[in-house]
Parts: C-alpha cells; sequence; structure tokens
C-alpha cells in the first residue's frame, strides 16, 4: 500500500442538503469500485458529524456531550485522523456551513484537510427536494432555507438522540458564502446542474482541481454506474439506509430546473428575494 | 474515605459517590484519590487520541473544563478537578470512561448493555447510545422484571460455559422524553445527569443485586431507516458472535489496551451459549410497547 506521508490527507464532500452529495460519493465509490456502487456501502469515509467517529477519537460517549463540546471536540478528532490512519485519502461528506466553535476554531481543520469539494445547487431545485427528504411541506423547507440559525439534525436543549450531532447550515446564502470565503484551505466549486449537463467534462475537471486521478476510461465508467436512475432502481430494490421512513424515495428527480413544474410564485419569490444576490453569482437566474 | 460496591468491585473514594452502592468491606480493591495527574502517558505502547492517552495499564483522560482523571494498573484512580467544575459532570465521566478502564486493566470485560432481572438470571439489551437500552429496561422494570443494570455490565464466565453478568451500579439515566413514553413521573431538575443534558438519573439501590447472575437471553435494539414495523428475529451462532464483539463498551479501549483476544472469547462464548436475538424498529415513532411486548414474547 502506497503510504501518503502528507497530514493533509482529508477531502471534504461539502454541500447543502440535497444538492447531489450522495450522488457525487456513488460517483466516488464506482471510481475507487472499478464501476460497482451499492447504495448502501459508500465507500466514502461517511459523515463529518457521526457520533460513532467522535466515540472513536475521543472514548466518549457523545450524547453525554453538549454540542457545544461536540464542536470543540469535532475539529481536534479530525486533525489528528490523518496521524493516527494509513489510509491513503479521506472522504468526508459534510453538511455544517463552514463555521467556528465557541472556542474560535474553526470546525474543519485546516492542518489536516487537503481540499474540500463544494457542491452547490440551485436553491429554487433544493425546496421541494428538501420538503420530500424532511417529509414537510415544500414552504416548511423554504423556512428552512431561509432561517440564518437553521440546523440539520437539531437535538434541542441537547436532546442527544440522534446518530449524528447537530449541523448548522445557516440558510443556503448564508452556507455557500462560508464555504466560499472562510476556508484557508481550497475549496473548489462545482455546480449540480454542471455535472448533470456534461457530466464527463465536469467530473474530470473537478478530480483534476481536487487532485483525485484516475484515467478517464475508469471516469466514463463511474459515471455510468453512478446514472441517477440507477442509483434510484437500486433504492427500490434493496431500500437506501440514508432514507427517512417518511420519505416516499431519497432518490427522487435530481433533475435541474424542475423548480418551473414544483414551485408557485409565493415560494420562488420567498427564495429569490432572500438569495437572489448569492444566485446570481451562481448563474442562477428566474 | 467512602466505601462503595461498583462493576462488582470494592472502591474506596475520597469523593461522594450517591450513584453507587454504599458497602462495607476490609480492602479496597480500586481507590479514588483526588491528587495532580500526570502531564501526559509516554512510553511506546501508548496509543494517543483526542484528549486521551491509554496503554495496558495507564489511561489519562483530559476532560473539558471538567476534570483530569488517571487510571493506573487496575486499583487507582486519581482525579485532578478543574475549576468551576460540575461535580455531577466529574462523577459521570469517571464513571463511564476512568471504571471502564480500571475494568480492561483488570482483564474484565464491560458489555455495553441495560438488562433486567428475568426468572432465576437476567436478560441483556445492546445497542448503540440513544437505541433505547435504558427505556427499554427501565419499562420493564414496570412490568415487574426488575432493573439489573444500566448503560454497562461485566461479563464473567460461570460454571458449564453459562455466562454471567455483573450490573454496574444502581442509576439508570433517562433522555427526558422517556418519561412519556414509559409513563413515569418526569424527576426534578436537580437529578439532571448533568445541569446542561435533559438527561435524568433515576436511582434503584433498593432492588440492586451485587450477584453475578446468568444471562438469559441478549436482544440488540437497533433502530433503522428502512424498518416499517418492529420485528424481533434470532442470530445465528456467527451474527450473534459478530454483534457480540461490535457491541464493546469503550472499544478505543479494548483496543489500545490490547484486550482484543479477550473480548473474543467472552463473545465466543456468550454467542455459543445464549440466545441472541436482533430487534429491528423504526425511527420517530413510540415503538416501545410494541419492543417489551415482543421481547417478552420470545422470552415466554
Amino acid at each position: 500500500m502506497k503510504i501518503n506521508k502528507s497530514k493533509k490527507r482529508i477531502i471534504w464532500l461539502a454541500s447543502y442538503p440535497k444538492s447531489g452529495n450522495t450522488w457525487f460519493r456513488a460517483f466516488l465509490t464506482a471510481l475507487h469500485n472499478d464501476g460497482k456502487v451499492d447504495i448502501n456501502d459508500l465507500v466514502t469515509n461517511g459523515i463529518f458529524s457521526s457520533r460513532l467517529f467522535l466515540k472513536d477519537q475521543t472514548d466518549l460517549d457523545s450524547t453525554l456531550l453538549t454540542n457545544e463540546e461536540t464542536k470543540i471536540l469535532l475539529p481536534e478528532a479530525y486533525s489528528c485522523l490523518p496521524e493516527n490512519n494509513l489510509q491513503e485519502k479521506f472522504y468526508f461528506k459534510i453538511h455544517d456551513a463552514y463555521s467556528s466553535n465557541t472556542q474560535n476554531r474553526p470546525i474543519i481543520p485546516s492542518e489536516s484537510t487537503h481540499c474540500a469539494i463544494y457542491i452547490v445547487r440551485n436553491p429554487l431545485d433544493i425546496a421541494a427536494s428538501l420538503a420530500n427528504h424532511n417529509s414537510s411541506t415544500i414552504d416548511e423547507a423554504i423556512e428552512l432555507m431561509n432561517n440564518k440559525k437553521a440546523c440539520f439534525a437539531l437535538q434541542e436543549n441537547n436532546l442527544n438522540n440522534y446518530s449524528q450531532t447537530e449541523q448548522l447550515l445557516f440558510d443556503w446564502s448564508g452556507h455557500v458564502n462560508s464555504w466560499m470565503s472562510g476556508p484557508d484551505f481550497p475549496v473548489h466549486l462545482i455546480r449540480y446542474e454542471d455535472l448533470i449537463n456534461d457530466p464527463l467534462r465536469f467530473f474530470t475537471y473537478i478530480l483534476k482541481k481536487s487532485g483525485i486521478v484516475f484515467p478517464k476510461d475508469k471516469i466514463i465508467r463511474a459515471i455510468d454506474a453512478s446514472q441517477f436512475t440507477k442509483l434510484k432502481g437500486q433504492e427500490k430494490i434493496l431500500g437506501f439506509s440514508e432514507k427517512t421512513l417518511q420519505c416516499k424515495s431519497f432518490f427522487r428527480n435530481g433533475k435541474a430546473n424542475n423548480w418551473q413544474q414544483e414551485l408557485n410564485k409565493h415560494q420562488v419569490s420567498a427564495i429569490w428575494t432572500q438569495h437572489s444576490e448569492v444566485m446570481k453569482t451562481l448563474g442562477y437566474m428566474l | 474515605m467512602y466505601h462503595y460496591w461498583g462493576y462488582g468491585l470494592h472502591i474506596a473514594s475520597e469523593i461522594e459517590f450517591p450513584e453507587l452502592l454504599p458497602f462495607e468491606f476490609d480492602t479496597p480493591e480500586v481507590t479514588i484519590r483526588l491528587g495532580k495527574t500526570p502531564e501526559a502517558l509516554t512510553g511506546e505502547n501508548v496509543v494517543h487520541k483526542v484528549r486521551v492517552s491509554m496503554s495496558p495499564d495507564e489511561y489519562l483522560l483530559k476532560f473539558m473544563n471538567t476534570a483530569n482523571y488517571y487510571v493506573a494498573n487496575g486499583t487507582d484512580i486519581i482525579v485532578e478537578p478543574l475549576p468551576g467544575a460540575e461535580q455531577k459532570t466529574l462523577r459521570l465521566f469517571l464513571l463511564s470512561n476512568a471504571m471502564a478502564a480500571v475494568l480492561h486493566q483488570r482483564d474484565l470485560i464491560p458489555f455495553h448493555a441495560s438488562g433486567v432481572h428475568y426468572k432465576d438470571g437476567v436478560v441483556l439489551f445492546c445497542g448503540e447510545s440513544g437505541a433505547g437500552k435504558s427505556t427499554l429496561a427501565t419499562a420493564l422494570s414496570l412490568e415487574g422484571y426488575p432493573l439489573f443494570t444500566d448503560d454497562v455490565c461485566v461479563l464473567k464466565s460461570g460454571e458449564q460455559n453459562q455466562m454471567m453478568a455483573v450490573a454496574s451500579y444502581p442509576m439508570a439515566k433517562l433522555w427526558v422524553d422517556s418519561f412519556d413514553k414509559t409513563g413515569l413521573e418526569k424527576l426534578p431538575e436537580s437529578e439532571r445527569v448533568r445541569d446542561s443534558l435533559p438527561k435524568y438519573r433515576r436511582f434503584f439501590h433498593n432492588t440492586f443485586s451485587i450477584e453475578a447472575l446468568p444471562i438469559k437471553s441478549v436482544f440488540f435494539l437497533e433502530r433503522k431507516n428502512q424498518a416499517r414495523k418492529t420485528e424481533v428475529k434470532p442470530l445465528t451462532d456467527t451474527n450473534a458472535f459478530k454483534a457480540i464483539q461490535k457491541n464493546t463498551y469503550r472499544s478505543l479501549q479494548m483496543n489500545a489496551m490490547q484486550k482484543r483476544a479477550l473480548h473474543f472469547s467472552i463473545a465466543s462464548k456468550l454467542s455459543a451459549s445464549t440466545s441472541v436475538h436482533l430487534v429491528e424498529s423504526p425511527y420517530s415513532t413510540n415503538t416501545l410497547k410494541d419492543i417489551s411486548q415482543k421481547i417478552l414474547e420470545r422470552l415466554r
């Protein structure tokens, strides 16, 4: 096994929820696994907020910790991970916004980070997908996307009964801005829509940017194996462990610009009013 | 010195522990003292993780704003409280982490399980934190199966290959939503295990047993996103072994303190001598009654 001695070996797969992160992980799985994907056994290293990971690094039952305490320990845990592990590269999914803990330390440690791949998706398309994921109405999903203090896996008053720690998202624009302007490590931005429209070009681009080297034929195979319809088909037959019971199907339609059929004009306006500034910089127009 | 029984051991302590069972003895097996802990552990066999280091004989945990804990030779715990430390928090992490280190150092295997008395033995409930072990054991205690242990017990080999369990200490830790689920009256705020957590301590000193009791059955609680209803399935010997092996209490300690072989042997014996079941239930719904009924059906 080739041992990479650099301490900076973590690649963060960062995104606001429902922005193509799982699809990207399926692609990476196919890439590292000779074109084979099992959606219930993705090769990436899990999610940043995993309580299990925190336990393995601290010897503490994280359900007995406050949210503030977990946010102090998480960067320390990820900071020393590469030192104690021979794995050449780590891929961790993360939905948290790039933020700091109560000790003013960023929750993502730059000292062990190679780079982050930030997948961004048109918030108009996220709304219905987020509603499906949370089994909420689209209006409630938009409320979450517009809430500057929004959290995923919210555990009010430290009622710590989820397998993940609480994830501070900010509102959608705040999430994008936090990742675009906060980190002092490289963050490579990729639009979900570009990955859909020209997967070979943009998957190749983002891999190259991130220093992930694979020959073209393997990339083509991985793109084929991780086609949205194939992942959806697997979910239909085998189920998907990351889907909640109330959510009908994790892989819903995955298309771009579906918002034109799914949102009413008030909902479009609620998103546009709050996020147009960031949307315009990313080329998302009405 | 206060004298207690906990995890099957005679414990002498400079710190008062309402959680433990007061007990008379002449010679302590474990002594808890207040004092200065080492700055760091050194040596080739020391594993360093986040604010915690350990070797087969030593353990050092520096827990934020509360205390440093040093454990040596399975006999001595030194606690160095930090300024302003909350005493309940200090005791909580001593009972969970430092005591687990004591057990590992003594070649005893702590097992992540809550349990109730059943006939002349005990039934154990395993699963990750948050799986519902304590709530289930408490619910069954209200149906006439007294609480045996909460969150952890110690496994021991008995006669004729029978595996035995020793309880930890007479306190259950219940999240605030457990009161609604079990119908128990909510405990006062003073009974929080930490002031910042909505988790409450419920003592059961009066019914607590210090005997090692035969393990009648083991149930693994697993919440699944995909599960539509509660199902109790028997596990094959191989799958039972895997589940038991995964269910270590403080797995980091087990690995770093080089207790894998010992754990392997105990897991083999337990899976071979006891019926082991998987209890799958969906997230987001109160399945407690369903689970307890189905488990009792299996036991009968």
